[in-house]
């Protein structure tokens, strides 16, 4: 699982690295860039999943990403961290993409190509007792249900947390949001689900 | 339900310590787990505090919620890189083509400024020599009355043949 560069051991200095290789890719070293874009990758790749969970989306989502970023580099001041950067953009893009789109993907059919499909499968031959690919997508689909009930910003917000394990102050740069009202609106997303969950299962649904 | 404006200042303490908290564990976990994470301070304040308590149950549940997305999250696949450095080369190619054809596109207001102005002075040109030509074309068969043909020779040539053929006899 990807992991906010805040929850790894020895992040500053992965931030002194990534300075490092951003001076060099300003200077036009495409090898640096493509460092960059090797450390990056998984994360932003979550980010985007975690907002648009459609793969293909994702998958062009990330390209564009780094695209952007290498053409906007020399522009980078490098006051924040690259990785915090980089995020932004995603999100950026990824809200653009939605506000495209209009309305929230609820498809779930063309979530994973096939080929993803067969390496959760190969999962499964490993470790015993971890539900098949079905079991989970039908697993995923009840959350994403569940998740229906919260602003989409919210609902971003709450992926990023719990399940990408960014941190407040985190989220809160990434989002150009106070960290209060991070706090805030997660508390309130987390009592609206399990509100939620409640009257489901009172319904007997 | 938890009203946030009416916390205490115990209570927002526990609030901002369980939004740090982190359990690695892909299992399940209860309230009482979070609670363990919490400082001794905070963990007896949510103990004690019912609305604490509520938001710690919310945190665990969400949690478990969730946790189903983080086993299925979307993972770049091994070409990636490859492919982002190819989209990189491939749109530096077409700036680099774009560039030409954007002098061009700079250029161009000037360039029919220019080609309209040299259109404007050649038929201005080439009108008035036309004008030119046919005023003498107008004027050619008075003239020619007492103008001499082409070829014809000179009046003063016929008078010096003449005088040289009489010196001659």
């Amino acid at each position: 699982m990807a992991k906010p560069a805040s929850q790894e051991p020895g992040r500053k200095s992965r931030v002194e690295d990534d300075r490092e290789l951003v001076r060099r890719a300003q200077k036009d070293d495409k090898a640096a860039f493509e460092e960059l874009v090797k450390r990056h990758q998984s994360r932003v790749f979550a980010v985007a999943g975690g907002i648009l969970r459609n793969r293909e989306d994702v998958e062009d989502i990330g390209q564009q990403v780094f695209l952007k970023a290498y053409f906007s580099l020399k522009r980078f001041d490098q006051r924040a961290a690259f990785s915090t950067w980089l995020y932004k953009i995603t999100v950026n893009e990824c809200w653009d993409l939605l506000r495209k789109r209009k309305v929230r993907p609820l498809v779930f059919e063309a979530e994973f190509s096939d080929e993803q499909a067969r390496q959760y499968d190969g999962m499964e031959e490993k470790a015993d007792g971890v539900p098949d690919v079905s079991e989970r997508m039908a697993l995923r689909q009840e959350v994403e249900e569940l998740m229906e009930c919260l602003e989409e910003r919210d609902r971003m917000m709450l992926v990023m947390k719990e399940v990408q394990g960014f941190s407040v102050e985190e989220i809160a740069e990434i989002l150009d949001i106070n960290g209060n009202t991070v706090k805030v609106r997660l508390f309130r997303a987390r009592q609206r689900i399990t509100e939620r969950v409640k009257r489901r299962n009172a319904a007997g649904v | 339900m938890f009203d946030l404006e009416s916390t205490t200042k115990d209570c927002q303490k526990t609030l901002d310590e369980l939004e740090r908290v982190r359990i690695e564990d892909d299992g399940v976990v209860s309230g009482e787990n979070v609670l363990e994470e919490l400082s001794a301070d905070s963990r007896a304040h949510a103990v004690r505090c019912l609305d604490c308590r509520a938001a710690v149950e919310q945190f665990a549940e969400a949690r478990n919620l969730l946790q189903p997305l983080t086993q299925m999250q979307a993972e770049p696949g091994p070409w990636f890189v490859t492919r982002v450095m190819a989209a990189i080369e491939a749109r530096e190619r077409e700036e680099e083509r774009e560039g030409v054809w954007a002098n061009v596109r700079r250029l161009a207001p000037r360039l029919v400024a220019l080609c309209t102005l040299l259109l404007v002075l050649g038929s201005t040109w080439a009108m008035r020599v036309r004008q030119t030509e046919k005023q003498q074309t107008v004027m050619a068969p008075y003239e020619a009355l007492f103008e001499p043909g082409p070829g014809a020779p000179l009046n003063d040539d016929v008078m010096i043949g003449a005088s040289s053929n009489e010196v001659r006899q």
